[in-house]
């Protein structure tokens, strides 16, 4: 079996035209002169055209070697694939390929892992802590005039927002009351009640707070309210409203650089992203919660009274385990049950009940 | 405008060509691969690459460009790919953690340089873009640079010298004064991206060589930039005459459903106005491309390039008539499927969704991709057919891992 094939030794793009036979277990290719120009194993050679089913072959020896047969004669294409058994396979890499791989892979994957549990952490706490107070305090203030926005739906801002004087003076002093627990405060901690059906309450950063007016109405006693305000002062304290707002930023980078460019990448990247950021807002919900007994036992204040209050807010219906992994709180039965475990803490109240009066009223305008 | 492409035209009046060498013009490139290949591999590229969230996509376009690069046959000769998936999943996981780690500290930086005054929203999000686009341009660079170092003819390797970052730092700072001069420093940009790309193009131990003169690409590009002013001033002075006209009439009640007729008028006209602005920015890129083939040189040898505008705006045209056509068929489908059975809307939801991204795909290739590489490769004639033919390869080192900036970018289309 012969044929007259192109040779390219790689040196040079010049072709040299060449007589190719099968000799034994080699591929033989001598020149016009019938000299020996080189000797291929059969075992060892492949069709680089293998993946586009083409009328030529493109036969090479080795990875890394660039020289070339090539070949237009169909009958002996056809017989050739008789002899060499692996012409349409892939390659084996070189005796230890995997190595470099295996080692950047598994360093990527470490530093993703130790970037998303120590190093993002990491980061966004030092910017908390090195941010300075007027900054947090400004970013807060943006964040809150966006909420207060949002919630007055197209009305006057000032109708969104519930600030009769007796009432805000009374939540203001139950905010004293707490934040003075251990007697240290950075800066001055502020609280907006905001109109809404929602009962919730957030912190933000820079020592703002906002409440729903819907958890005020739920709540059946001072200390109830007062539970809920020492967890999210807790918050503050801890710096977690900038923490989170930083974690929240890197983890959408990275995603959106991992997933690049693939259908719907940018979905995955957000999935990720709630999914991330709640597992560190998890953390924190865990903290402050614990923090928050710590405040309301040193002040002499019953917590178990917010247990009520969480009760009415437990979902009707039952989430389920993919849904909890994006729930940026701790599950409310095992928060109760927390509570219910700790018992009484207190006997004194933050509130004179006159006081309480009035701030259930915060959003009654006065005549 | 004379046809520069055209050998008999004034394009080639100052070039001292003998008669023999114009009698050896002829096409010498072609582009050919075999649609049933591509389909498969496009589809188990997407298939495997939703499976694995996307991993799949470094060895999906090695596959691809294995099928694609041969296509194209200079004379007798294919193009083979020597990348590896191994070389592109690298590269991509040292850039990811070198831009994950830049990503997260400027972003970080500028959101809280907007949060901590929002009067600077506007600097914000021009930084963000400025570093998004330098990196794009330096990112492109150093993917052709690897596409190049790893595509061979007969044995003998392509490579792309230069600096990435001095190619970035040039295309900022001309996309820059674009921006001030409303577009007229756009053609001079143009200019020096192409001399800076080409003149650093080599095949082995010889380099492409192209002179390209300033002034032709003004010649080029001035009724794109001339028309896309005109546009806007013409809007910018009807919004002000509206807003004034709106003001006067402020307690007519009539007065703001005609205005919102106005807007839509307006809106309307904009679209019309973007897609001739298409249509002539794609003149202006072919006559662009068949200049650019005319000054330059390599070996020796010269290049023309007789690519119809025509052919080219037909292929646009056929793939926006095939594309509306496909999505409306799909579409039609669906809500005929959902008349009949309304259950299966999540299921057509789906359906649609996987549906339209393949097609997305396919039509891509199908009708703009494979018809302009005919288009182009075909249009392309040389005065030495044989001048690829006498070059020794070269012992220029090629990077070792790349594209991966590009890929986490989202820059490598195929």
């Amino acid at each position: 079996m012969k044929t007259i094939a192109r040779y390219f030794d790689g040196r040079s793009s010049q072709s040299e035209t060449v007589r190719i036979e099968v000799y034994g277990s080699t591929l033989l290719i001598s020149n016009e002169e019938g000299g020996e120009v080189d000797r291929w194993l059969l075992a060892e050679i492949r069709d680089e055209n293998a993946s586009i089913r083409a009328g030529d072959v493109n036969l090479s020896i080795a990875t890394g070697n660039p020289a070339r047969l090539i070949s237009e004669d169909i009958t002996f294409i056809d017989e050739l694939e008789k002899y060499c058994p692996n012409i349409r396979k892939k390659r084996a890499g070189a005796p230890g390929w995997w190595r470099p791989v295996a080692v950047v892979v598994s360093v990527a994957i470490v530093s993703v892992g130790l970037f998303f549990t120590i190093g993002l952490p990491g980061i966004a706490s030092f910017i908390a802590n090195v941010l300075p107070v007027e900054t947090r305090q400004n970013i807060g203030l943006t964040v809150e005039d966006q909420m207060i926005r949002t919630f007055s739906k197209g009305a006057e801002e000032g109708d969104a927002v519930c600030n009769s004087i007796p009432g805000q003076d009374a939540l203001e002093k139950m905010i004293e009351k707490l934040s003075n627990a251990d007697g240290v405060r950075e800066f001055p901690l502020s609280v907006v009640v905001i109109k809404s059906k929602t009962a919730n309450a957030f912190a933000l950063p820079g020592g703002h707070m906002v409440v729903m007016s819907a958890l005020i109405d739920r709540a059946k006693s001072a200390n109830a309210l007062a539970g809920v305000l020492s967890h999210e002062i807790s918050h503050v304290e801890e710096k977690h409203p900038t923490r989170l707002f930083v974690s929240n930023l890197g983890i959408a980078a990275i995603l959106s650089l991992a997933f690049g460019d693939i259908t719907g990448g940018t979905i995955f990247a957000g999935a990720g992203q709630l999914a991330l950021g709640a597992a560190y807002s998890r953390d924190f919900e865990r903290t402050a919660d614990n923090r928050a007994i710590d405040i309301m036992s040193t002040l002499n204040f019953d917590i178990s009274e917010v247990i009520p209050l969480l009760q009415s807010l437990v979902p009707k219906k039952n989430v389920s385990s993919l849904f909890s992994l994006f729930a940026s709180h701790p599950d409310m039965e095992g928060r109760i049950a927390q509570l219910v475990e700790i018992g009484s803490t207190g006997e004194s109240s933050p509130l004179t009940k006159g006081e309480w009066l009035s701030l259930k009223s915060i959003c009654k305008k006065a005549i | 405008m004379p046809d520069q492409g055209h050998p008999n035209h004034s394009g080639f009046k100052n070039m001292s060509w003998s008669r023999g060498d114009e009698d050896a013009l002829a096409p010498f490139i072609s582009f050919d691969v075999s649609r049933k290949d591509l389909v498969v591999r496009l589809l188990k590229n997407k298939l495997f690459g939703v499976l694995t969230l996307g991993l799949y996509r470094f060895w999906g376009k090695t596959h691809l460009r294995k099928i694609l690069w041969p296509g194209i046959k200079i004379k007798q000769d294919r193009l083979e790919y020597h990348g590896t998936a191994k070389e592109l999943f690298i590269g991509f996981l040292i850039a990811m953690a070198l831009l994950g780690l830049l990503f997260t500290v400027v972003g970080i930086g500028l959101q809280f340089l907007f949060l901590s005054n929002p009067d600077f929203l506007g600097v914000e999000q021009v930084l963000n873009f400025l570093l998004l686009y330098g990196f794009w341009q330096f990112a492109r660079y150093r993917l052709w640079r690897f596409r190049l170092s790893r595509t061979s003819l007969r044995t003998i390797r392509f490579f792309l010298r230069g600096k990435a970052l001095v190619y970035t730092g040039k295309i900022l700072l001309w996309s820059l004064l674009s921006a001030v001069t409303v577009g007229w420093a756009y053609p001079y940009m143009r200019a020096v991206r192409a001399s800076y790309f080409l003149n650093n193009v080599s095949f082995g131990d010889q380099s492409l060589k192209c002179t390209n003169d300033p002034a032709r690409f003004y010649k080029i590009y001035w009724p794109v930039i001339v028309f896309v002013q005109v546009v806007l001033v013409s809007t910018a002075f009807y919004l002000e005459m509206m807003t004034s006209f709106q003001i006067a009439d402020l307690a007519d009640i009539g007065s703001v459903t005609e205005v919102n007729e106005s807007l839509i008028e307006i809106m309307g006209v904009l679209v019309f106005a973007g897609f001739a602005a298409f249509l002539m920015l794609i003149v202006a890129r072919v006559k662009e491309f068949r200049y650019l083939v005319q000054v330059s040189q390599f070996a020796g040898a010269r290049f023309t390039s007789t690519l119809p505008v025509s052919r080219m705006l037909l292929i646009f045209g056929l793939l926006a008539l095939v594309s509306v056509a496909a999505y409306i068929g799909i579409f039609a489908l669906i809500v005929g499927a959902i008349a009949i059975t309304p259950e299966l809307l999540l299921v057509s939801g789906i359906a649609v969704f996987i549906g339209v991204y393949l097609l997305f795909d396919i039509l891509k290739y199908f009708f703009l991709f494979i018809p302009m590489m005919k288009a182009v490769c075909s249009s392309l004639k040389t005065t030495n057919h044989s001048v690829f033919e006498e070059v020794a390869a070269s012992s220029e080192t090629s990077p070792k891992y790349g594209e991966g900036l590009a890929d986490a970018l989202d820059v490598g289309a195929f």
